[in-house]
Order: C-alpha cells, then sequence, then structure tokens
C-alpha cells in the first residue's frame, strides 16, 4: 500500500512466474506418477516386490518402484516450493485443490479396481472400504471450501483486492486501504473535508468498478468515510 | 490485485497443470517402457 492508499500492483516478474509455473506442474507431475503406479499395481493384483527379499511377492512392473517413490518425493519438494513462490511472489495459490486431487484419484482407483478388480470375480472390499475413506475424504473439503477456492483460482466473479489468496490470507480491513486518503484535511477545516470525503467516494466506487474492493468493502469503507467526515 | 494479474495467473496456472499432467504421462511412460 502506498501513502495515498492506493493497493500497488505487485509484479512476479519472470522468475516468479517460471517459479510459479515449474513447481506447480511439478506437484500435478508428481502427483500423476502416483495415480499412474498405483493404476500399474492394481492391475497385478495390489502388491509387488522388487527387493528380493520379499520371496514369494509379486516382481514390480518395470519403473514402478521409480515413478512411485519419485512421485512422491517429487510432489512434496514441488508443493513446498509453490508455497513458497506464490506468497512470496502474490500469486493466487491453488494448492487447496492437491487434498482434493490427491485423495479423489486414488479414491477412484480404489473403487474402479474394488469394484472390477482385475483377472479376479466379484469385489475386492478391502479397495472399497479405502475408495469410501478416500472419496469423502476428498471430496467433503471440496465442497465445504468451494466458494473460498473459487474466489481465490478464478480470475471472474466477487474478487476484492487479495481475492487472489482468499483462503490463505486474512483479508485486510477495507478502512486500511482507503484511510489516508479522504481526511488530509484539519478537523477545523470544513468546506475542504467536505471535498475529501467525496473524493474518498469516488476513489472508493473507483476501485469498486475496477473489481478492485468487494460490494461489502466498498459499503464498509463507505461508511467509514460518512462517519468520518459526518 | 487487478483483474488482469488474476486472469495473467489463472492462464499461468491452467497451462502448468496441463504441463504437468502431459509430463507424467510421458514420464511414466517413458519409466515402465
Amino acid at each position: 500500500m502506498t501513502g495515498t492508499g492506493i493497493v500497488r500492483e505487485r509484479e512476479p516478474g519472470i522468475t516468479g512466474a517460471v517459479m510459479v509455473f515449474v513447481s506447480l506442474a511439478g506437484v500435478v507431475c508428481g502427483m500423476t506418477l502416483l495415480f499412474l503406479a498405483m493404476r500399474s499395481v492394481m492391475e497385478i493384483g495390489g502388491s509387488c516386490g522388487s527387493d528380493g527379499v520379499h520371496v514369494g511377492v509379486r516382481p514390480c512392473p518395470r519403473g514402478i518402484p521409480l515413478a512411485t517413490v519419485g512421485g512422491i518425493l517429487g510432489g512434496v519438494v514441488s508443493l513446498m516450493v509453490y508455497i513458497g513462490a506464490t506468497v512470496k511472489y502474490g500469486a493466487p495459490t491453488w494448492v487447496w485443490l492437491a487434498w482434493p486431487a490427491l485423495f479423489l484419484s486414488l479414491g477412484w482407483n480404489f473403487l474402479e479396481f474394488g469394484l472390477d478388480p482385475p483377472g479376479e470375480e466379484g469385489l475386492v472390499w478391502g479397495w472399497l472400504v479405502c475408495g469410501v475413506v478416500f472419496l469423502p475424504m476428498g471430496g467433503i473439503p471440496l465442497v465445504l471450501a468451494a466458494k473460498p477456492i473459487a474466489r481465490s483460482i478464478l480470475p471472474i466473479g466477487g474478487g476484492g483486492p487479495e481475492a487472489g489468496n482468499a483462503v490463505s490470507r486474512p483479508r485486510r480491513e477495507p478502512a486500511v486501504l482507503v484511510e489516508p486518503t479522504y481526511d488530509p484535511q484539519p478537523a477545523t477545516a470544513a468546506p475542504a473535508r467536505g471535498s475529501g470525503v467525496v473524493e474518498a467516494l469516488e476513489r472508493l466506487s473507483a476501485l469498486r468498478e475496477s473489481g478492485a474492493l468487494t460490494e461489502a468493502e466498498f459499503d464498509a469503507a463507505k461508511e467509514r468515510v460518512l462517519g468520518g467526515g459526518a | 490485485m487487478t483483474t488482469g494479474w488474476r486472469w495473467f495467473w489463472f492462464l499461468l496456472q491452467s497451462a502448468a497443470v496441463g504441463t504437468g499432467l502431459a509430463a507424467g504421462i510421458r514420464i511414466f511412460e517413458a519409466a515402465t517402457s
């Protein structure tokens, strides 16, 4: 915020954009690897071993241990970098989708293979139970937090100045944004103060039009301006 | 955050998700083939 009460846009620069892009791509890449590796193991019965110690266990398909471990480690490290990058460069965070994406995708695997196990008749109850647990674990938080998540992610709709991080950061009081702008004159200068109020209202209106202020923030700030000018 | 910047981040992160998915599939295919 500047001295005139205008929120100055923080430009991420090429480094910020690249950091956010690469780290988010890394998170998604890790989850995709884990999802596909899990399916490969479930195709052969749900377990495998490649260390030569677990005798009698089916050997893992080629590349699966690497894909699994690489997917988990790469995904976690990328997630850390992504969180840091979004905070540092002021990007709207998509991190709240990571948990639902993980549990819904793995839950889907459990449900699909539990209902129709490859090479087997009937159901696999162990997998079905996991699916029934995983799907709500991912789905319920997604539904409950749908509104703030959508506000954080989508570029349209009622986004305020901090809408990009609506879930992760507490919203600032609207008065903090405009307070320095509407009362620059001493209390004795009544006519000048009146014009200050008009100016402040005009600025608030412009901020609302540009989408920088939500309707609620605009109303709250207007009340303060009018209260201060009375 | 202005609408322009919100669109910028939205498009950038959408592209990142698409890239991550494509990369994950390609890496998996390469590792398991």
